[in-house]
This record gives C-alpha cells, structure tokens and sequence, in this order.
C-alpha cells in the first residue's frame, strides 16, 4: 500500500514537512500526556449522558414497553428509527478503509483508523436497539439458532429480523478484526516506545509479537488487503439487509423495491457526515491539522455531495412509482407523508438532506471546517428524520382507516437515544487517549518526503517496522526526475 | 502469550453451553423430581400389589383434562375398615375430621401455557405409563419422563406417522361425561368405529 | 338449531325439587367456597382456600406463563359428585341484567361461573345475549360489593337485621304511618307475589315504581291512558314489513334489544326471504337502531310529539277518521314531505307496519298507540294481550318524595332503585329519609342510595339467587343459582317474606307458586316433579297466559285529547336530550370494567360521557372534540367534554346516563358525570329529553378515549353495499370490484398451504350486524382480555381482539352508517407468519393463523405488518391482582404476560374442546358443535363460523354466494374471513 509515488501536482496530504520520527511523535502524542482539561470536560458530559440513557433502559425493561409512546397502530418508532440511523453512521469507517482502500484512495490514511473507530461504537450503539426493543428482552437469545428441548424449535429464516441479526454481528465482527488488525504496527510502535510497566505487557500482547521484519510487513499487507476485500461487500449487504426489514412487508410506504440502494447511499452519506463531525473536532482538539488536511475535508464532502443526489433522486422515485404504480394507498400514503399530520418530519428531511448538500458546490464552503462542521451535523439530523419518516408515516394511516392512528415520543424515548449518544462519544473519547486515531504507519506512507528520497532515515532504524512503511522487498521506490515526469509515471499504477 | 484464536474458541464453546443451560434449566423439565408427600402413600402397593386400577381413584382421566387427585372421600372408602390404625392413615382421617384438605406436592407439571388433556390420551387408548413410567413399581412418586415440549411433540409425529389403529375407546359402555357441557349424555352402549389416531403437531394443539 | 346448544346439566335440575338434596347440595357449595362464607375481605388466605377448592385446575389459568418453584396440588375433601376439575357445567337461567330478562346458558367451572351465553331454546331472546347480560359475569365477582348485612353502616348479622327490621315495621304499623316499598316495575312474577305478601302483612305498605329511564314508565302510562292497562305490550318487529320509530333505540336499549335485534334481522334477511323490511328512524340523536335505519330523518326531541301528531293525523285522514285533540299540538318542524311519504309507506303496510316510539314522554307514546290503532296491527305487529302486565296500584317517585315531605311515611325500602343517584331530586333524600324510622335498601353494594338507610340487606346477584321472569305473557323463564352465594347475601325474596312473617326460603317459595300457579296452565301430562325439572334444565316453561283471555283490551278514542292537554310549542333553542349508551344504560352496572371499557357502537368513545353536537352547530360554536363545555339547564351546570356526533340534529345535544357516580366502586367512581341531575322535575314529573339548556365553551380542552379516530373510508372497498332492488336483480351488486372473492392472484412467491382435514372460517353478514358489540364483550369475557383503564385506552392501546369498525358517507349532517366487525382474518399469505423472528406465530394444518404467546419475543413487527392492525401488544404486565375479579378468567386459555402479542384466535380453545369431543365419542365432527364466542352471543346471527372444506357448511356456502367478499384481496392475503354486503332498503328517494 505504502509503495506508490504521489504525484506532485497533487496538494500533499501531509500539508506540513515533518520527519518520520516527528510523525510517530506527533501521533503517538496523546497517548502518553496526561489528557486535557477540555478532555475531562467532554468525557464527564459523555458518561453523565450515558447515565441517562442506562436508567432509562432500566425503567424500560423493568416496566414494559408501554412507557414509549408506540400504540395498537404504531408498534416501531423512535426505537428501530434510532437503530436504522446508527447503522447507517456506522458505514462510513468500513467504506472509508476498505473500499477506499481497493481504489488506491491515498487520502483515506489519517481518517481511517477514527473512522473505523466510529463504525464499531455506532454499530454497538445501534445493535441496543432491536433488543431493548423486544417485548421480553430477556428472550432476546431466542432469535439464535440453537439446540434445544422444544423438539426441536427453529428460527425463521423467513424473518428479515433474523437476517438482521447475521448482517449486523458479521459487519461488526468483521469490521473489528478489520480495525484491531490494522492497529497491529502501531500498537508495536507504541509498545517500543513505552519504558515498561503494565503498560508495556498490555502492548505487548496487543500487538502480537509484531517485529517489523519485512516478512511481516508482507503477510501484514496481503491479509490487509484479503480482510479490506472482505469487508466491502459487507458494507453494501448490511444496509441492504436492514432496508429488507422495510422493503419485504406489505406496508405501503414500506414495500418498495429501490430500499436497498437507497438505504445503503443514505448510510454513506450519513456516515461521511458523522466522520466529519468526529474529524473536524479532533483535529482541532488535538491539533492534526497538517495530518487530516483541508483536502481530507473537501474530498469527503464531495463524496455527500454525490450520495445527498442519489438520495434525493431516490425521494423522487418513490413519489413517482407512487403515482406510477396507481395503487391507491401507495398514492395516500406518500400523499399523506408530504401533506398530512407529518408533514413537518418530512420537510425538515427534504431540506437537510436535499437541498443542504448542495451548498457544497460552493468551494468556499467546502474548505471551511466551520461550515462543513455544520452542515454534517444538519445531514445527520436530516438522516434520522428520514427514517423516522419512512416508519412512522408509513405505520400511522395503512389499509384500514379505522386503525388510524398518531404518534409522540414520551421523554423514556428520548432519553435512550440520548443516552446512545452517551455511550458513543464515551467509547470515543477513550479511543482517542488509549490508542493512535491515526495509522502512523500509512500516513507516513504519504507524508512529503515519501515522494522524495530518503535513504537515510530507514537505513537508520530497521527495527521499527512501524517506521519503514514504504520499504518494501517487491518494488524499491525509484527516485523521479521531473515532476512531469511522474506524473505520467504515476498514471500506470495509480488512479488520477 | 495468549493464542487470541483458542481464546475465542474457548469463548465461543462456553457462549454455546450456556446457551444450552438456559434451556434446559426451566421449569418444564425437573425429570426425576421425587418430593416428600404430606402422607407416605405408595402406589407401589395400591396400584402394583393390589392391582388397583388408577382410574378407580384418578376419575378425572377419562372425562376431564385433570385426571385428579382423589379426595380423601376415596381412601377412606376402605381405609374406614384396613388400616385404619397406621400412623399414615391417622393423618387421613385427622384431615377427613378437621375438615381440612391435604396438600400433596404436585409432581408431574406441565407449564401453564401448555394444555394437556388426559381424556383425550386415555381414551385414544394410551398407556398411564407412557408418560408417568411405571407407577406401580414407585413406592414414592417420581418424574419419570422429561416432559418436554420435544418429548411431547415425538410421540405425536411418530404416532401421526405410524397412523397407528387405535383400541376403540374404553368408554364405550356410555357414561361420556366428557363434553365441554359436562352432560352425562347416557347413551346405548354404541362400539365406536375404531379410528385412526391424527395427534396434532400444530402449536395451538397445546398452546391457546 | 337445539342440537347446536350445550345440554344443561341435568342432575341438579333432577334433585333441585328435592329440598334436602338441594340443601345438600348447597352446603357442599358452601364447603367448596370458603370464600364465599367467609365473611372477610378476601385476602391472600381466602386467596388460598379458593385455589384448595378448585384442585388442580387451578393454577392452570391464575398465574399464566410464570414459573412456580414447589406446587400444591389440592384435592377436594369430599368432591360433589357432579363436579369433575376440568369440565365445565352449564346451566340454563335467566339474565337479571335489565328489565328484559332474556334466556342465558352460564358455563360454570369448578364451581365457579365464567361466561355468560344465550339460550337459543327461549322463545324471546332465541339465543343472543347482549354486552350487558355477557358482563353480568363479572358484576358477581365485583370487589365492591358488600360481603354482609349492615345496620347503619356497621357490620351486622341477618338475625339482628331481621329482628330490628321486623319491630320496626311492626311498631310503624301500630302508628299506622306508611310504609313504601320503592322498586322497578319489572321484577318477575315470583318476585311480585312475594311483594304482595309484604303488602299483606303491612296493609298502610304501598308500592311505588321507579324507572330511572322513564321509558317503561312512559309505556305503562299511555297504555293506561289508551286501553286503561299499565302494560309494556309484546313488539314483534319480525311480523313487520314497516318499522317506523320516533327515538326509540329498540336494538341498543329500548325494552328488549336482544329480542328486538333477532326480530329484526329475521325479518331483514335480503337473501334468504328475498325481502325485508323497511326501517324508518326519526330521532334527534345518532343511535345504534339509527344507524341501521334504511330512512334515518334528525328531528328535535321536542318535535317529536308534533311529528307523531302529524303522522296520526295523516293516516287518520286515509282511514276516514278523526282523531280529537291535535288541533292543539304546535306544527312539527319536520319537512311535510317526509310525514306525507311515510304515512303512505305506513298505510300500504297497513297491519304489516308498526309504529313505536322512545323517551320518557306519555304523550307521545299515546300518539304512536293511536297511529298503531289506525294502522289496525293489534295481534301482528303490537300485542297489548300479550304483553307484560305492570303493578297498577303503584305510586310514583315524585308522589312518594310529597309524602316524604309531608313527614307521612313511617318506612321505605329500596329495591332494584337507586333514586339518590338516578333521580334529579336524589340528594333531596339525604334529608328526607333521616326522619323515616325504618329505611332499607338491598342493593347489591353501598350505593348512593343505600349508604342513606338504616338497613342495608344486601340482595344476591341473579348468579347467586333463584327467581323466575315473564318476559312476553304465557312464557316463564327461570333463574336458577349456579354459585353459592359469595358473600353473607340474601334474596330480597327471602328477605321481604321473612319480614312480612312468613318463613320460607327463595327456593320453596318460587317452587310452590309454579306447582300452583304455573304447572295447572302448563297443561303437561307430566307429574309436577318433572315439569319442574324440564323447566329448570330448560330455564323456561311455555305455558297458557293467565288471564287465559287474550283479546286485548279497547283502545280509548278520548285518550290522545287528554294525553295531549297543555302541550306547547318549544321554542328554537338548544335541547339536551339524556339518552342511554348500549353499554352502561343506567349505570347500575358501572362499576363494570368491560363495559366501561366496550367503546359506544356508535361514538367509538370508552369511559365517561361526553356532549354529543352536531357538525353543524359544533362549526357555529367552534367546538371541536374534547373541548369541554359547561351545560346549564334548571340551575344545575356540568361541565363535561363535547364529541361533534354526525346524525345529531343541529338543535339537540346529546348526554349520556349513567356515569358520574360516586358510590359505585374503584371502577366506575368519578367516571364522567351524572347528567341525571340535568333531568327536570315539574309537578311530580321527571323529563329527560327536549330540555332547554345553556351552553357555554370553555377554552380548555379532555381528551376522549376514542377507539377509532378516522370515519371516513377513504373511498376504499371495505365494506360493499347494495340497495334491496339491485340485489334481487343480481345478487353480485355492490360487489363488483376486483378481486371480489375466490382465489385471490394467480402470483405467489409462496407455495400455499394444504387443508387435508378442516379449514376453519367465519363469514359476518354486514347485512344483519346492527353494531350492538354484544361480540366484543362475549370474546373479552371468553379470551380473558384485560381492561387497561382510561388511561392506557386513551393512548389507543384497547386489548379487544374484536373491534367493530364504524364508517360515515354522505353528508355529516345525515350521515349513512355502516358496522363492520374486524377480527383476526387468519390470512392464507399472512404477512405476520412471514416476519416472525421466532416462529412465535405460524399456520396451522386447519388454516388458523396461530399466535403461540409463550413463544413470542414482542418485537411488534408481526402487528406493523397487519393490514388489518387486529393485533394487540402486552404493553404491561395487565394485573389481575383482585383475587375475587380474576375468579372469572378462563381457564382454558392462558393469561397473557407483559411484551407478548396476542389476537382472535378463532376461539381455537373451542375447536380443539369440540374435536376432542367428537374424537373421545368417536364420531365425525357435526356443523354447529363448534361456535366461537362472538358468533354464540350475536343477537342478529351475523357471524356464521364452520369449516370451509365441508360444503354443507352455512361458511362454506356463503363464502360462494354473491354477496361475498373478502378484504384487501389486491395485497393477496387471501383472508379466512368472508364479508357479505350490506343490504338497505332505502327504496326510491332514499337518504343520499
């Protein structure tokens, strides 16, 4: 991975010339000062918030699901709303190393370990929900195939549920060995840099006996690159799974066929949105600026711009096979999303998700982390009303006007989508004092100078593996004479 | 160092027994369950020495889903006259003259949510011992079948596939009392057509 | 027919003549019941003793679906010799619910009653019991009823009562001061002679009758005026080809719904008999007989005499006569053309049409007297001879406060009356009746009326007591005990007899009267023993009516005139009308969670009252649903939440009776208002209609527990009409749509099921439903469906497994209404089977779409993807923790726990209970040995069940005929459920 030459007319993704040693100082940083003031500040926020989210779940379960404000009409709302977002946040990290990664997409390397990050709290977050969800939690083991006395009592591999609950513990188990995996080197790196101490033995069997040996390197990458290939048809087929859970019922407003696309583009975008919330905050927090670079910001926004128009055209599609199809409920109840008693949901959706995006036409815009800062955070509002639109709206007036029916959320809600939040930046905030939020070994693979020669430094410590990304057996880079040069010798074996 | 892959390994075979455990703990199955009795009454000697047959005291279990425990009117239809000094039948007729109930330990138990009904089985010709194993031998009740919802549903699918002729009907001679008005229709002593049994496998068969 | 109803158990009826045995018998019910006897609260040790008699049944239904460590297993001591743990008993007896007395069927278990049925065998009710006769059950284990006799308000014992009782009467007799017996005018002919022996004993007692309706009142006294007979005459709506009612709910409340509601539908049966009956209704509020008009016109309560005046004189112009005295009545404001029309209608019918009418008011009951003598229907239609006969010599209430008043009255006793609360003057007793030396009442709790006497003798339930009712002359309907008494109660029969100095139990007393008065008509070749027996195993005997004359009396001509004296125009203003809801009527039974809970046939609305307006007039006042407005009339004012009514006429509001109460008990205390106290009371008068009030809106706002919030059908095909005439001319008309019946699409990704055996299914005739909801309590009273409280009901969380869905069209003024009851469809494709995670519901071999509670998760999905949203989700755990209230749960089905799904089984208990039956008989299944709950107690025989793959089957052959349809067919669920189009006979210029 680390054995392509940048091109020169590229702006560097490394903005400022920094050592390889400075690197690994830099990112190696955090970990070993004592966390900040401002640190303390958010992490208290964060596990009070959590607080929160525990006792409601408590008052919850010990008392029933009555204390939401779901009805005989209306059985899902704030509940699998909730999880559908958080999955759909939890895409980005898998999409950002794994796929980004088989493109060749060298920019992804000082966002990737965070954003891998992300996707493992936010699916933890989002795997509460389908179990404090269920009537009986206590029988939530129900749902797994297992041997037992009822002679013998199956699942049913009919249930889009059932296929939930395979989608999400595979994405998740993957994405982890995926994440723990890549930690690998650098957890070595830091092992070497520790003086010993606990410290030392838990680094030490964290990174498995890593030795930077350039064999290691090579099984290293070749199982990087099996692991980034396996995870990437898991990015399309969780979502995918999770939108069956919609698109195979006979709701109208539900049973539509476009969900799979249009959930997993609506999971990237809403992914990409969250990433830049956690990046543009960390960066400033712990001063990476040089590291996740402006062009780490724009080139994601550019990818929500692209996913924001493949969900509006699907918001569009929807209303047309509506029309189209000339099934009398369908025509209501898409009729009644945009025009009855939710309409306000729906518009706040339209305007968040479709028409904010495309402020990122604008250059301005797109290289001032402020603006960006904002209008992520307005993406990910948009994206929660989105599926709180397509359940409730759709649940609230089906076939039988009789049945019809309306819905408010009571404080327990509230408080436990809260408290996921909660236990998200929680899990976050101590990922960023415990372990490295970039891979120093891939960043360095970018950094200037590994456009240039530098013979000296990994001549210097051949040891540190973590510290000689680019030295590679198979193809020793050569030094380039002209800029125009590389560019051309670039084109072979890199996309432009 | 720790191997993580036999760690997981290790992690995952535990995750899969207690799994197990949590079926197999509840209460629809306590096999071998033999509590103390109020009174050391033995079927052992009633049911096997004597011969005794069990619907001459369990009335209920051609007519009713209870087979029932008879009420202490039943023993002492003879224990007035054999025994009646044993410090056991004391017990029985202290209760008889206190006018107070006795409270047997309950031993074969199905859950509430599962409905058995002991007229259908008897008169689909089952043996007692089918299920509640040889009685006659017991000197103090025990549990003798699981009881389980699998142990249920294997005698009715491989009954349902043997189609099995059943025996006609002990009931026969008339006395059907077992309808759901509880009139005892007496009838000419008809013979039934003897009919071939179809237990149900459907959830609702024991669960309403 | 017969062969389709339980058998009674017979050996009680056998040995009930034979007093010792009888007694024995009861005091073995005494032994199982230490509840019963036990003259405490019954806590948690009464709890025990209770679970000791019942044996092991038990448990089973109590504590469903939890784990106990050790069991107990109690067996009786001495076990009754009829009484097997497990089976159940039934015994024919006689509904005391209301005035109407219809003929039930009670399934007993272990002693205890659990469900109330119809008994198809008696001659009037013919099989259909309605929502209040289904929830008297649960009256008898009713927490707050007393548990013993009190003597101003202490606990006492009978002997004591008895004694003081007894001297007191006795030394007001020496004083020679009055002694007032205060009780409804239908007691029973048994009930009656016991009064008449008390009259007896006590020559200055009198009877006074109270009604707190007025409607019998109303009856009694035109008849008195008319044909100088206080009579409720005998109403045969299926001998009628023209129905023409001014107000008179006679399929919700009026005289005997159950009754009335199977005649009718007899007589409107499109597809059987080729025709059926036109149905006018005039009336100022929507009601459930409305509803089901063909010709429903809104018309002032006061306008209603007016109109009947006009309709009299119409068709006295036809028939050549004149009729004295309407010159006086004031013009009805009532569209001429509507009158004119209806008198034709009325005359071509001739004695084939049938004139009644409702309310409180005697003039207006004289005038539809007077049409009825026009139209010459005496014998077919309306039978005076045949009807029931009231007390003549009674007083009225307002005659007896006078008396109170004048200090001239030395005791009263109340019974079956509860004027304190039911009468607008009520709290005027609180200080009247402290200067009575001997005050009793015998209600069945301290109630409002009761908690002011003396002597509270506590009165059985009808459960708990013999008793016997002539519903229609000639036709006598036993009640019989079926449980020892609960609680230290005593007959008032027995009670009266004791004070009037004659010793003598209920039982012998109504035994000797039969032998004398009753068997000699029964013209029986029959010992009397065996007579007696047939009767109580019959629950009633058909005898020759007594007088054996049966030509009625004359009708007087000079009666209107007088009836009509002093009657004045009203004037524009609003008018509140105090009608009955079908559920609570008079709120005697208020303290009745499945009623309270039974949301109104028409309203939709569940627990408490609420002022019905008209869309127009709500527009013109800027009312709007749960707005509360403060109502004034005589110097009484209510604020109460108003619901816009379509139907209403712009000028009436509507209130409902019976709610409000104070003394009732901790289900139905403080529940709504009690709109008795806006009935006015002039010269000795109580009106109840047609009151002048003053509305005033208030800004704020009380939500009502509606259980349907949207009308409108949405142009959607759910429920297909057809006019008379274009269904005799194809039996397909109204039915036309896509999909109409049969097999649905010939796409499936599934492979379908397979019925080699049975396929169970039911077919609802929307024709014949009148809405009444009878099935709704029935299935709760069958499925051990939880109350959830006003609270939760107001969330939309009703547990009913049946619902009946009502629709408006046309005009919100005059609105067309049509019922549809919605069950589990028990789909073909059921979208819930598919999305289960865990097989928690599933098809069954028989077509059952079964629900498996144990096995349920909760995650809900299963009711997201209902079309039909039938589906109810355990929010909480429903406690049933008052130990007396849960002796009713069923025990054959389970007692669902928190955060499972549960719905309309189909009553599969049923199925499984009658093939097992017909399996231990060994013989075929027969049609009609199984029948669900809600089909059992269906007045109008609306719902068929039946396996759809025996041909001969009613289901099987409905769901072929034309009228057949089955919902949403588009989505291809293919539902078990068959509907039948709904058939009016609004003939040329109908209603839209």
């Amino acid at each position: 991975m680390s054995n392509q030459h940048t091109s020169t007319l590229r702006v560097p993704l490394v903005s400022e010339e920094r050592t390889l040693g400075q690197l690994t100082e830099e990112i190696c940083a955090p970990m070993e000062r004592k966390p900040s003031r401002m640190w303390w500040v958010a992490f208290a926020l964060a596990v009070a918030t959590l607080a929160v989210g525990v006792g409601m779940v408590t008052y919850e379960v010990s008392t029933g699901i009555g204390v939401w404000g779901l009805n005989k009409t209306i059985g899902w709302a704030f509940d699998i709303t909730n999880f559908v977002f958080w999955v759909g946040i939890g895409h980005a990290g898998t999409l950002i190393s794994a796929i980004l990664f088989l493109f060749r997409q060298k920019w992804r390397t000082s966002i990737n370990r965070a954003a891998e990050a992300m996707t493992l709290f936010a699916v933890m977050c989002a795997a509460i929900f389908p179990v404090i969800h269920m009537g009986r939690p206590w029988n939530a083991f129900w749902v797994l195939p297992y041997p037992n006395s009822r002679g013998s009592l199956w699942v049913n591999f009919r249930s889009p549920l059932l296929w939930d609950v395979f989608a999400i513990s595979t994405y998740f188990t993957i994405s982890a060995v995926f994440w723990y995996f890549g930690l690998i080197p650098d957890l070595a790196t830091v092992r070497d840099r520790v003086k010993g101490g606990l410290k030392k033995a838990v680094f030490k069997v964290l990174s498995f006996g890593w030795n930077g040996s350039s064999r290691t390197w090579h099984r290293y990458e070749t199982v990087y690159l099996l692991l980034a290939g396996l995870a990437t048809p898991l990015v399309i087929s969780v979502h995918t799974i999770v939108s069956f859970d919609f698109a195979t019922s006979v709701i109208p407003g539900w049973h539509t066929t476009i969900f799979p696309p249009y959930f997993v583009a609506g999971a990237v975008f809403s992914g990409f949105a969250m990433v830049l919330t956690l990046m543009i905050i960390t960066r400033v927090v712990l001063g990476f600026e040089h590291l996740i670079t402006l062009r780490h910001l724009e080139n994601m926004t550019k990818v929500i711009i692209v996913t924001g128009g493949i969900v509006s055209l699907a918001y569009g599609t929807e209303f047309f096979i509506a029309w189209y199809s000339g099934n009398p409920y369908e025509k209501f109840t898409f009729m009644n999303r945009a025009f009855g008693p939710y309409a306000w949901a729906y518009w706040t959706m339209v305007t968040c998700n479709v028409v904010s995006p495309h402020l990122f036409w604008f250059k301005k815009v797109r290289t001032s982390p402020a603006a960006i800062f904002v209008l992520s955070l307005v993406i990910n509002v948009g994206m929660w009303f989105e599926r709180f639109v397509i359940i409730v709206t759709s649940l609230h007036r089906d076939f039988l006007p009789s049945s019809w029916s309306m819905y408010t959320p009571t404080v327990v809600e509230v408080g436990t989508f809260v408290g996921t939040f909660g236990l998200f930046f929680t899990l976050f905030l101590l990922f960023t004092q415990v372990l490295p939020i970039i891979s120093i070994g891939e960043v360095k693979s970018v950094a200037a100078f590994a456009r240039g020669s530098h013979a000296p430094e990994h001549a210097s410590h051949p040891a540190h593996g973590s510290e000689t990304p680019h030295e590679h057996p198979a193809e020793a880079p050569e030094p380039l004479p002209t800029p125009a040069l590389a560019a051309v010798a670039v084109r072979k074996d890199m996309p432009v | 160092m720790i191997d993580p892959t036999r760690a997981t390994l290790l992690s995952g075979v535990l995750a899969a027994l207690a799994m197990g455990g949590c079926d197999t703990t509840p209460v629809n199955n306590n096999q071998n369950y033999m509590p103390e009795q109020p009174i050391a009454f033995s079927h052992a000697v009633h049911a096997g020495h004597y011969e005794i047959d069990c619907q001459y005291c369990h009335v209920g279990a051609e007519k009713s889903r209870h087979a029932g425990i008879p009420h202490a009117g039943v023993c002492m239809n003879c224990h007035t006259q054999v025994k009646t000094d044993s410090p056991e039948i004391q017990k029985l007729t202290q209760a008889v003259k206190l006018n107070k109930p006795i409270e047997w330990v309950r031993v074969h138990r199905l859950p509430d949510h599962a409905y058995f009904n002991h007229a259908n089985h008897v008169t689909a010709g089952l043996e007692c011992q089918k299920c509640h194993g040889p009685v006659q031998e017991m000197v103090r009740l025990e549990q003798a079948e699981p009881m389980t919802m699998g142990w249920c549903l294997d005698c009715h699918r491989q009954t349902q596939e043997s189609q099995a002729k059943a025996p006609v009907p002990p009931l026969a001679s008339g006395v059907l009392m077992a309808s759901a008005s509880g009139v005892p229709t007496v009838k000419a002593p008809t013979t039934p057509a003897s009919r071939t049994l179809n237990p149900p496998t459907d959830c609702s068969g024991c669960h309403r | 027919m017969s062969e389709t109803t339980p058998k009674y158990w017979q050996s009680l009826a056998a040995r009930a003549g034979d007093p010792a045995v009888l007694e024995r018998s009861r005091n073995e019910f005494a032994e199982e019941l230490p509840v019963g006897v036990a003259a405490q609260p019954p806590d948690a040790s009464s709890r025990r003793d209770f679970f000791k008699v019942m044996g092991l049944s038990a448990a089973a239904a109590m504590v469903a679906c939890q784990r106990a460590p050790v069991q107990k297993a109690v067996p009786f001591l001495t076990k009754p010799d009829e009484l097997t743990p497990g089976l159940s008993l039934w015994y024919a007896s006689t509904c005391g619910a209301c005035s109407a007395q219809c003929g039930v069927l009670l399934k007993t278990r272990d002693g205890r009653p659990i469900k109330v049925e119809g008994n198809a065998e008696h001659p009037v009710s013919r099989g259909g019991v309605c929502a209040v006769g289904q929830a008297s059950v649960l009256s008898l284990y009713d927490a707050n009823r007393s548990r013993w006799p009190s003597v101003g308000g202490t606990k006492s014992t009978w002997a004591s009562l008895d004694q003081a009782v007894t001297e007191g009467l006795r030394k007001v007799a020496e004083e020679g001061r009055a002694i007032r017996l205060v009780l409804p005018w239908v007691m029973g002919p048994t009930a009656e002679a016991a009064v008449a022996r008390f009259l007896a004993a006590f020559p200055m007692a009198r009877t006074v009758r109270y009604d707190a309706t007025g409607e019998l009142e109303a009856i009694a006294e035109a008849h008195r005026l008319t044909h100088g007979v206080r009579v409720v005459p005998d109403y045969r709506f299926d001998q009628a080809k023209l129905i023409a009612s001014f107000g008179a709910d006679f399929l919700g409340t009026w005289v005997s719904p159950v009754a009335f509601t199977r005649q009718y539908s007899a007589a409107r049966d499109a597809a059987g008999s080729r025709e059926m009956s036109r149905h006018w209704q005039l009336e100022p509020l929507m009601t459930l007989t409305g509803a089901s008009a063909d010709k429903r016109v809104p018309v002032a309560a006061s306008d209603l005499v007016p109109a009947l005046a006009g309709l009299v004189k119409r068709l006295a112009q036809k028939a050549g006569r004149v009729v004295d005295g309407l010159s006086g009545v004031p013009a009805p404001r009532v569209d001429a053309a509507v009158l004119d029309t209806l008198a034709d209608e009325l005359w071509s019918a001739k004695e084939k049409a049938l004139v009644v009418c409702g309310g409180d008011e005697p003039a207006a009951q004289v005038l539809a007297n007077q049409a009825n003598e026009l139209l010459g229907n005496a014998g077919t239609t309306v039978s005076v001879s045949g009807g029931i006969t009231l007390d003549t010599g009674a007083m009225t209430l307002g005659e007896l406060l006078a008396e109170l008043e004048a200090k001239q009255v030395g005791g009263v006793l109340f019974h079956g009356v509860n004027p304190a609360y039911t009468h607008p003057r009520g709290e005027s007793l609180v200080a009247l009746l402290k200067d009575v030396a001997v005050t009793v009442a015998t209600s069945d709790r301290l109630d409002e009326t009761a908690s002011l006497v003396r002597f509270h003798a506590p009165d059985h339930t009808p459960l708990e007591s013999w008793g016997d009712a002539e519903p229609r002359r000639g036709v006598l309907s036993l009640r019989q005990p079926v449980v020892s008494p609960l609680h230290e109660t005593r007959g008032t029969v027995e009670s009266l007899l004791k004070w009037a100095g004659v010793e003598q139990s209920h039982h012998d007393f109504l035994r000797a009267r039969w032998e004398a008065e009753i068997f000699p008509r029964a013209n029986v070749a029959t010992g009397f023993q065996a007579f007696w027996d047939e009767a109580v195993r019959q629950g009633v005997a058909v005898v020759l009516p007594q007088p054996a004359t049966t030509e009625s009396p004359a009708f007087r001509p000079e009666s209107v005139a007088e009836a009509l004296a002093g009657t004045a125009a009203a004037d524009e203003g609003l008018e509140l009308v105090l009608y009955q809801k079908v559920g609570l009527r008079d709120g005697a039974l208020a303290n009745n969670g499945w009623l309270q809970e039974m949301p109104d046939p028409i309203s939709k609305a569940t627990w408490g009252n609420y002022l019905c307006v008209a869309p127009a007039t709500a527009a013109k006042l800027g009312i709007s649903d749960g707005q509360v407005v403060r109502v004034s009339t005589g110097g009484k004012t209510l604020a109460v939440p108003a619901l816009v009514q379509p139907g209403t006429h712009p000028r009436a509001l509507g209130l409902a009776m019976g709610y409000g109460r104070t003394k009732v008990g901790r289900i139905g205390n403080a529940v709504g208002e009690n709109a008795f106290v806006l009935a006015s009371f002039t010269n000795g008068k109580v009106r109840r209609a047609a009151l002048g009030v003053k509305l005033e809106v208030t800004p704020e706002k009380k939500p009502l527990a509606l259980s349907q919030t949207h009308a409108s059908m949405e142009g959607r095909g759910l429920v297909r009409e057809a006019e008379l005439a274009e269904f005799l001319a194809n039996p397909r008309a109204g039915n036309e749509e896509e999909g109409g019946h049969g097999g649905g699409h010939p796409l499936s990704i599934w492979s379908g099921h397979e019925y080699k055996g049975h396929k169970w299914a039911l077919a609802v005739d929307l024709s014949a439903c009148t809405g009444c909801s009878a099935c709704v309590v029935s299935c709760q009273a069958e499925n051990n469906i939880p109350i959830v409280g006003e609270d939760e009901a107001l969330r939309q969380r009703e547990m009913h497994w049946m619902r009946i869905d009502r629709y408006y069209e046309g005009e919100p003024d005059a609105p067309r209404v049509v019922h549809q009851p919605m069950m589990c469809q028990h789909c073909e494709n059921a979208p819930c089977e598919t999305v289960c995670p865990v097989l928690a519901t599933v098809h069954s071999t028989e077509g059952l779409n079964q629900q498996v509670y144990n096995r349920c998760v909760g995650t809900r999905y299963c009711a997201n993807n209902c079309p039909t949203k039938v589906r109810r989700f355990n929010w909480f755990d429903y406690k049933h923790d008052e130990p007396l209230e849960r002796l009713v749960l069923n025990p054959d089905v389970v007692v669902r726990t928190r955060g499972v799904m549960e719905k309309c089984s189909m009553c599969v208990q049923r199925i499984q209970e009658g093939k097992a039956e017909a399996k231990r008989e060994g013989r075929e299944l027969r049609g009609g040995d199984i029948r669900t709950a809600c089909q059992q107690s269906c007045p109008a025989r609306a719902i068929h069940f039946g396996d759809i793959n025996d041909p001969d089957s009613d289901v099987a052959k409905l769901a072929k005929s034309g009228r057949a349809y089955r919902l949403l067919e588009e989505i291809n669920i293919g539902p078990a459920v068959t509907y039948l189009t709904k058939i009016r006979n609004t003939g040329n210029g109908s209603a839209e």
